[in-house]
């Protein structure tokens, strides 16, 4: 046990407040006072960033246990992602409302995500070395399945088919069922920045759970695992066990992390929608200053903060200066793609 | 034998499974013959010069290059230069190709560098490559064309609104379909006279390795194999398309630009030919082991990356003859897609990330793409809705991608344990 103990310590001394990081949070702050000189609304340019926060964390979050356990970067989150969707779909088709309809959504898609991920823990067993590439494909062609899937479940109630025609609307209010009911509880308002206090206090709870769970000894062993299999070998733990578990925790907060996010966003979005669901998040992650093969909690509130915050101030700040309404889309792309290529790049491995 | 056609069966799962899958669709669809066959040689003739353009990363044991997606946009933007110069004929389009050549070779030259710190990861690399170059590629076209920093005003080019390309941009009317119009002739003539051409070119070279190479006739018979079995498989075709009736008549009306044909032939050969140069050896053996070759006194780095480049090349000349046919450019969008439906024509035809061959790029562009547009037509028959035929085809194209690469790792990770 010495080496885990060892490896505890290097852990704590991963440093997550790098100088890049610094850097940003400077860069970050002076856009927020370029935005005062422009006279722009600086507390619901907060706002916004705050609420964008509290819908992205979770998936965030969801990239930590696969970084952990060896398998790297979770391209395949969007699998959690619909069995989220097909739990949050049937508590509509039942007008639930409510935190109770909220919690039933998650309840139901629990059990589906554990499924999900088990499964996909297996494949991605059998693919090491390849695992973001296959994650990403068998992605693709889950979310183009479930394309054909949305148009033949058989649903009934009105809000979720189409007036006309077969199928389930691409985009389903909530309105009725749970809309900001995270967002409006316990919502402060302070200086004219709102607060959703309730999806915060949940991501926290979920935070904690997952600090707790990584320092717990299963979570060390996952850990131990991750870093070199070998070892962890030596010492009796089954490194394909040990990834398959990350893969259903990974899993289980995509499911948990589209529910928050839709209550707040007010939509269930179907179809393609959820495809490239996974980039924002790994490119929140690696800003926060993880890599491909090492992350830690404080990499993940880190990331999430700097990358929303960074992309809701400064996108309305450069469409101020450039007068353009799609440039902030395109900078997205190419901020969020930037990123990860960056860190592909300083991933540990071969160079030539 | 029954165990040689399960390791076959095995070996080919995905080519077999498709064969069936485009029966189906193909019997279902309720088309004429005339128009499948019509529509299946102008799209595999307006896309092989892509899926060719996969080849030498694999080769090089880069796996599939997602990156072509920089090629294509090479090869719009040239498209887009002449179309503003208002240039056009043969030597417009010359120039076009020369200039999307230069581009592209400086878009290889930036993703084979990428490549090369990201060694085993190199497919996921190019995707994410190829979505930050269409990031980048939306900004210069939609956001600084037209203001001061790009100035262009051109009405048939810019939005109204003065700053960013127009959505979709149709090409002048001598760069449309300036290929495929030269000369054409019909697809029955075409089986005829490749007949000819190839019986010629066998006998030919087995008259030569047997009389002025002085070989025994049965190197001569090695050597000419390809040959004879390609011979054999155009007279099988052109028996069957003149015997039967209605095939007949389909072959008779459908129509082949021979121009791009011979390009295409033009860029196989040029494959062929860099596979037997000293190049083409030290990027196989660039495939086969880094560090032997390394040893060997070959530079790693600089092998790949001139894979790259020539695969983004080839991949630009591919995207313009793509464009001519179509006719217009859908500015945004052409070529997001390029790499995703290659990479996936390429595996239906049974190559792998390890192996890839000429033959295997035409198996899978028939095949892909017979499936590809008989799907939704298929759908619209069989549920009375095109939109799940529609969807049913991405989930194919992303499938098929996801199960060859799943395969692929898997028989690797076998290995490994054994």
């Amino acid at each position: 046990m010495m080496y885990v103990k060892s490896m505890k310590l290097k852990n704590r001394q991963h440093r997550w407040l790098g100088m890049s990081q610094i850097i940003m949070i400077v860069f970050l702050l002076g856009l927020l006072l370029l935005s005062s000189i422009l006279h722009m609304d600086t507390s619901t340019l907060i706002s916004d960033s705050i609420i964008r926060i509290g819908m992205q964390a979770v998936f965030v979050l969801a990239m930590l246990p696969t970084i952990q356990s060896g398998i790297g970067l979770n391209f395949g989150l969007p699998l959690g992602i619909l069995c989220g969707l097909l739990g949050g779909l049937i508590t509509v088709e039942n007008n639930m409302t409510g935190l109770g309809g909220l919690f039933a959504a998650i309840l139901i898609s629990l059990p589906l995500a554990v499924g999900v991920g088990i499964l996909y823990g297996w494949v991605l067993n059998h693919m090491r070395g390849s695992e973001m590439m296959v994650g990403n494909y068998l992605n693709f062609s889950i979310i183009s399945l479930m394309c054909i899937g949305w148009m033949v479940l058989p649903f009934t109630n009105k809000n979720i088919i189409w007036a006309m025609g077969s199928g389930v609307r691409s985009t389903i209010t909530l309105e009725s069922n749970y809309e900001h009911i995270l967002d409006n509880l316990f919502c402060i308002k302070i200086a004219g920045i709102t607060i959703p206090t309730g999806t915060l206090l949940a991501i926290a709870v979920l935070c904690v759970f997952m600090f707790l769970f990584l320092r717990s000894k299963l979570g060390v062993m996952m850990r131990c695992s991750g870093e070199n299999a070998v070892f962890g070998a030596s010492l009796g733990i089954n490194n394909n066990s040990m990834r398959i578990l990350s893969t259903v925790l990974s899993t289980v907060l995509g499911a948990v992390g589209i529910i928050i996010y839709s209550q707040s966003y007010g939509f269930y979005q179907l179809y393609t929608a959820p495809q490239m669901m996974a980039y924002p998040a790994i490119a929140a992650i690696l800003i926060g200053g993880a890599t491909t093969r090492r992350a830690d909690i404080g990499n993940v509130i880190l990331g999430v903060i700097l990358y929303q915050s960074l992309l809701t101030i400064a996108l309305p700040i450069t469409s101020e200066l450039l007068d353009n309404s799609s440039l902030s889309e395109i900078l997205r792309t190419i901020i969020s793609n930037g990123i990860i290529l960056y860190a592909l790049t300083k991933m540990v491995g071969r160079k030539v | 034998m029954t165990e040689k056609m399960i390791s076959f069966a095995r070996k080919n799962i995905v080519t077999l499974l498709f064969i069936i899958l485009c029966i189906f669709t193909t019997a279902y669809s309720r088309q004429s013959s005339e128009f499948i066959l019509q529509e299946l040689i102008s799209r595999i003739i307006r896309n092989a010069v892509l899926i060719l353009s996969l080849l030498m990363p694999v080769l090089c044991g880069m796996g599939l290059n997602f990156s072509i997606v920089l090629g294509a946009a090479a090869g719009q933007i040239a498209l887009i230069l002449i179309t503003y110069w208002d240039l056009g004929g043969l030597p417009g389009m010359g120039l076009c190709l020369l200039i999307a050549s230069g581009i592209s070779v400086l878009f290889g030259m930036f993703a084979g560098v990428i490549f090369n710190r990201t060694v085993g990861q190199e497919m996921i690399t190019g995707m994410i490559v190829g979505y930050f170059a269409k990031g980048i590629f939306d900004l210069i076209f939609l956001i600084l064309v037209g203001t001061w920093i790009i100035p262009i005003s051109d009405s048939r080019l810019i939005l109204a609104g003065g700053v960013g390309l127009k959505n979709t941009i149709d090409l002048n009317a001598n760069v449309k379909y300036v290929f495929d119009h030269i000369l054409q002739i019909s697809f029955l003539q075409c089986l005829l006279y490749s007949v000819i051409v190839m019986a010629v070119f066998v006998l030919l070279l087995a008259l030569f390795h047997a009389c002025v190479r002085k070989r025994s006739r049965k190197t001569v018979l090695r050597i000419c194999l390809p040959g004879l079995s390609t011979l054999g498989a155009l007279t099988a075709a052109l028996v069957l398309f003149g015997a039967v009736p209605s095939l007949r008549r389909a072959a008779s009306y459908a129509k082949v630009p021979v121009f791009t044909v011979f390009i295409i032939a033009g860029v196989c050969l040029l494959n062929a030919f860099l596979c037997r140069t000293k190049l083409g050896q030290d990027i196989r053996t660039c495939g086969q082991n880094m560090q032997v070759a390394a040893a060997a006194g070959i530079n790693v780095g600089r092998t790949r990356i001139i894979a790259t480049v020539i695969s983004t090349v080839i991949a630009a000349w591919g995207q313009i003859i793509f464009l001519q046919n179509m006719g217009l450019i859908n500015t945004y969008t052409s070529h997001e897609q390029v790499g995703t439906y290659a990479v996936a024509a390429l595996l239906v035809g049974g190559a792998s990330i390890k192996k890839a061959s000429i033959s295997q790029v035409f198996v899978g562009a028939l095949l892909f793409h017979l499936l590809f547009f008989t799907m939704p037509l298929a759908g619209n028959n069989l549920f009375h809705d095109s939109q799940i035929g529609e969807y049913f085809r991405v989930f194919i194209s992303y499938g098929v991608i996801a199960i060859a690469l799943a395969l692929h790792a898997w028989n690797q990770n076998a290995k490994k344990h054994k």
